[in-house]
């Protein structure tokens, strides 16, 4: 039922554009000269500016292309503006640090966009091998821009430890693929759907099934599959490490809904059970482990271990209200996160030399517009009401108790109370700390931008989020059988 | 919206963001500017809140200068504000003590911008604590509120600080989450029942909960508030917090936060699930009698004077709760007066021995002696806290106590009389305290040469006493603005039979009588 191959550009307009851009930015990196270096994330953000532009237009326009494998639906367009807006972040935080590092190169930003385009093909894959080749041009990309900064050895150990487990974890999620593919003769998620419906689920079907999900739980370092998540985001340049924490885990996240909803929605007695246990084993090893860092990306990493876990609670409540809270949560949650990175990435100065969070000391006394930044997003991270993160939790776990996981929901409630405090140590740190040393960051205009439009952005969805939760609820039209 | 025209609530909440957006202007050097600029803002503030006492409409228990504006649609939440008459005296005296904490931190010299700033969120926080009437707005402001909270203890606290303010955060914010999924829980529930997504206080209250998940819900409620209040054994946070917390700081926690927890109680813990409350009012009721009576020998035997004080809040708090749990219109009416009393009483206590610790920096009772000899003015005002504290007739705290224990009296004799034993024991502490710092002669050398207060501080202590005595000698015209929101709690509580019981005339006589007593102490 494949049907003829209906080529329509619309859909792929904002993938084209991202795709030029890269390619452009390539030929000046070549071709321009050596001083204009600092313009190639200028050029890469006008690009994602217009590939926005493109998005947005493809709102209300939903379609399915290309003998039915490329879908444009709502919830692809919010998941693209999201990557879209973690891009251009990105963009804005890194070549300052780049500079610093003497690495600022056209193909860095070239990788970012080509990232981005994995992304959009992941989340908007209907058929399960269009999924895995976006997962595969995002993750080529990610190795690369994981070991970028190639004269660091931490750099070139997350970049190696990145590409084996990610490839091992790739190749787990592809065996689950084929193992479903030998039973229902298809990997389009609806043709997959009608045959579970029709059949019923056989063990092997419900091996197949596992194996994809252990492989998704991978991708967005759920525990007990996370273990190589603090060493890559630890020895990942800080703004490569705060892409890879957020960007990945969106779009995984998305197309977990997608696969959950579109292709087993029948099976969801035993998917629920799974999702359950992971997002507990996320939250409590997250916290627990994060409670104890001294580096503060290795925090960071651990924290996002833990957030995996709060977001699946909304994947456990399986129905639209926990998909549209999931997409929100991951929103919220990129702008808090990036926001960390960012400063982690200022803070650190050249080399990465004070990632400790002890390196924090006084910061507020020093740079209070920084420090109170930095303190936003973590109160945020920590899921204070009034920033972005209290309502992305909340959202999530309303879903949770509508869908009658209360035991749950209260572990989750617990976890965040134990998150607060290595949240609230680096605050401490900041603020009542006095200043070992003079601290000399050099801000980049375009960092400060890209904080300030975080920070904005983390009240604006703590304090009235009620367009975006109209928007992410519209969004996610699955679950809704 | 009632009143003057103008979204009165509004203002009084959010006024004090002006203020910190005009600090944020202002040179962190000049501290001068800094400190009159938030003074100025308190001053306003409190000047903004006194139109709610003039305008209030007497013999009514339904919410006044109501607001009420789509907040966030798609969830169902308003922002929705509104006052009763226990409400109003609770952001009065929020506006009244913040005014005087600003005041008397004009000895705070770090980070004055940073501290300045926090206070002022910290009073805006609040504010909208009390004034909430849809849960999801209430749980922002009750949740956001740690955060200047934690950063004036943590910042400008003493020693210990970073210890006592991470500790005071995680408690406060680990019981509250568990009332978060309680609300959340009954938010769906009414939806359930009545198809209508809502946050709105009146609209869950009219949802009853089936008699099986009511007392998880009732717990992590009463969780979330029996740590703020705090009982014991829920308490430990308190002492620390209030030791190394700054003078004002403190001042904020004992006169205000606390008032939140017996606030949570009988706002939202008790109407919402009565059968559980009536179900566990023993455990509560032995709750507060331990509390008290800990409270106060714990008080005893401490030699530091601020911690002293602090047991004495667990002491007192314990009395509320006695009042709230006894469930009747004196007992309710005392708790909430004695919300208030101790509000100004404690926080006179803390203002005054912050003046002393500025002074000599230190606060052991060994350390002192003979400080009425040269400071009289100060051994004065100090005399009549302590007094308005162990509830001394003609002084506000008498009128609290007496009636909350007379009232629990009526319904709960033997937890009446355990409970009693408080104003024994707070006689003890308290005036041994008195003695051992402010009589016989002055032994150590560096107090002799102590000056009175300044006139700065003379203000704040003038200010402090005037409600003290006017609550204390004419406690009508805060009654009788109490009266029907206690009526109504009750009624929501025990059932709308008994709270007619209350009103005949039998129960008017009853309170009529304390009254009585009252007015004729103000005559002798």
């Amino acid at each position: 039922m494949t049907g003829g191959l209906d080529v329509s550009i619309r859909p792929l307009l904002p993938v084209i554009v991202l795709m030029v851009t890269a390619v452009v930015v390539l030929f000046v990196d070549v071709f321009g000269s050596r001083d204009r270096e600092s313009h190639y994330g200028y050029l890469g953000v006008v690009g994602v500016a217009l590939a926005a532009w493109f998005t947005l237009g493809l709102w209300d326009k939903s379609s399915l292309t290309f003998a039915q494998t490329f879908i444009t639906d709502k919830l692809s367009v919010l998941t693209t503006m999201i990557y879209l807006l973690i891009a251009a972040l990105t963009l804005l935080f890194s070549p300052g640090y780049l500079h610093h590092e003497g690495r600022n190169l056209g193909e860095y930003y070239a990788l970012v966009l080509f990232a981005v385009v994995g992304l959009i093909f992941m989340t908007s894959a209907q058929h399960l091998i269009l999924f895995f080749i976006g997962l595969e041009v995002l993750s080529i990309a990610l190795y690369a821009l994981a070991g970028f900064v190639r004269q660091r050895d931490l750099c070139n150990e997350a970049a190696l430890k990145y590409l084996f487990l990610g490839g091992f974890s790739s190749a787990i999620l592809l065996m689950g693929l084929a193992v479903i593919y030998s039973v229902t003769n298809s990997l389009y998620l609806h043709q997959v759907a009608r045959y579970v419906v029709a059949h019923g689920a056989s063990a092997t079907f419900i091996l197949g099934m596992s194996l994809v999900m252990v492989g998704f739980f991978f991708k967005i370092s759920a525990a007990p599959f996370h273990a190589w998540a603090p060493d890559v985001y630890g020895g990942a340049p800080a703004p490569v490490a705060g892409f890879m924490a957020t960007a990945a885990k969106v779009a995984v996240f998305a197309v977990i809904l997608r696969f959950l909803d579109s292709a087993v929605f029948s099976l969801r007695s035993h998917w629920i059970a799974m999702v359950v246990v992971v997002s507990v084993l996320s939250m409590v090893i997250g916290n627990f482990a994060a409670l104890r860092q001294e580096n503060i990306k290795r925090m960071l990493a651990y924290s996002s271990i833990a957030h995996a876990g709060y977001a699946l609670v909304g994947v456990a409540a399986a129905s639209r209200q926990g998909g549209a809270a999931v997409v929100f949560y991951m929103l919220a949650y990129s702008l808090m996160n990036l926001g960390a990175f960012g400063v982690v990435a200022l803070v650190g100065r050249q080399n990465e030399s004070y990632v400790n969070i002890s390196d924090y000391a006084g910061l507020a006394a020093k740079r209070p517009v920084l420090a109170a930044a930095m303190a936003i997003c973590l109160f945020s991270l920590a899921g204070i009401p009034g920033t972005a993160g209290f309502m992305g939790k909340f959202y999530v776990f309303a879903a949770g108790v509508k869908a009658g996981q209360i035991p749950l929901v209260v572990i989750a409630v617990l976890n965040s109370a134990v998150a607060a405090y290595y949240y609230l140590r680096v605050v401490y740190m900041m603020y009542m700390e006095e200043p070992k040393e003079e601290y000399q960051i050099s801000f980049h205009p375009a960092a400060v931008f890209a904080l300030l439009v975080i920070v904005v952005g983390i009240f604006q969805l703590g304090i009235i989020p009620g367009s975006l939760l109209s928007v992410s609820y519209s969004s996610f039209a699955l679950f809704t059988f | 919206m009632g009143g003057l025209g103008y979204p009165m609530l509004t203002v009084v909440t959010f006024f004090p963001l002006v203020g910190v957006l005009i600090l944020l202007f202002v040179d962190k050097e000049s501290k001068k500017v800094l400190r009159w600029t938030a003074f100025i803002t308190t001053v306003v503030e409190f000047l903004l809140s006194l139109p709610l006492y003039f305008k209030f409409q007497l013999g009514t228990h339904h919410f006044q200068f109501v607001e009420k504006v789509p907040w966030i649609k798609v969830l169902g939440s308003y922002y929705h504000m509104g006052i009763d008459g226990i409400t109003l005296f609770l952001v009065l005296l929020t506006t009244f003590l913040t005014m005087l904490s600003i005041l008397a931190s004009w000895t705070i010299d770090k980070h004055v911008k940073e501290y300045m700033i926090s206070f002022l969120l910290l009073e805006t926080t609040m504010v909208g604590v009390f004034c909430s009437l849809d849960l999801l707005l209430f749980y922002l402001f009750w949740e956001a509120m740690l955060v200047p909270m934690y950063l004036l203890i943590g910042v400008w606290g003493g020693p210990r600080r970073v210890y006592a303010a991470i500790k005071f955060f995680l408690y406060t914010m680990a019981g509250s989450v568990l009332m978060l999924v309680s609300i959340i829980y009954l938010y769906y529930h009414h939806y359930k029942v009545a198809g209508e997504l809502t946050f709105n206080l009146a609209s869950l209250l009219s949802t009853p909960v089936a008699a099986s998940v009511a007392p998880w819900l009732f717990f992590a409620f009463a969780l979330a508030f029996a740590i703020k209040v705090p009982m014991w054994p829920f308490h430990t946070w308190l002492p620390d917090a209030h030791v190394e917390a700054p003078t004002a700081g403190s001042v904020i926690l004992a006169g205000v936060l606390l008032k939140m927890g017996t606030y949570g109680f009988l706002r939202f813990c008790m109407p919402f699930f009565p059968q559980a409350t009536l179900h566990f009012s023993y455990l509560f009721l032995t709750l507060a009698v331990i509390s008290i009576i800990y409270g106060a020998l714990v008080a005893m035997v401490q030699d530091d004077v601020k911690k002293l004080v602090a047991y004495s809040s667990v002491s007192h708090l314990g009395t509320v709760m006695l009042g709230l749990f006894a469930l009747n219109l004196q007992s309710v009416s005392g708790g909430v007066l004695q919300m208030i009393n101790h509000g100004l009483s404690t926080g006179a206590l803390f203002l005054l021995v912050g003046m002393i610790y500025d002074r000599r920096h230190t606060r052991l009772i060994k350390e002192f002696g003979g400080i009425a000899r040269v400071m009289p003015i100060y051994a004065t005002f100090f005399m009549i806290a302590t007094f308005s504290s162990i509830g001394l007739p003609g002084l506000n705290g008498f009128i609290g106590e007496f009636l909350s224990l007379v009232g629990a009296f009526k319904t709960y004799p033997v937890f009446a009389v355990l409970g009693t034993t408080a104003t024994v024991l707070s006689a003890a502490y308290m005036l041994w305290m008195y003695k051992r710092v402010f009589f016989h002669e002055v032994t150590v050398e560096a107090n002799k040469g102590l000056k009175d207060l300044s006139f700065r501080e003379f203000m704040i202590m003038l200010l402090v006493v005037i409600p003290m005595f006017w609550i204390g000698l004419y406690p009508k015209p805060v009654l009788e603005r109490m009266e029907p929101s206690v009526l109504n709690f009750i009624s929501q509580v025990k059932g709308k039979v008994s709270a007619q019981k209350e009103l005949s005339p039998q129960g008017r006589e009853k309170i009529s009588m304390a009254a009585f007593i009252v007015e004729n102490k103000e005559l002798r």
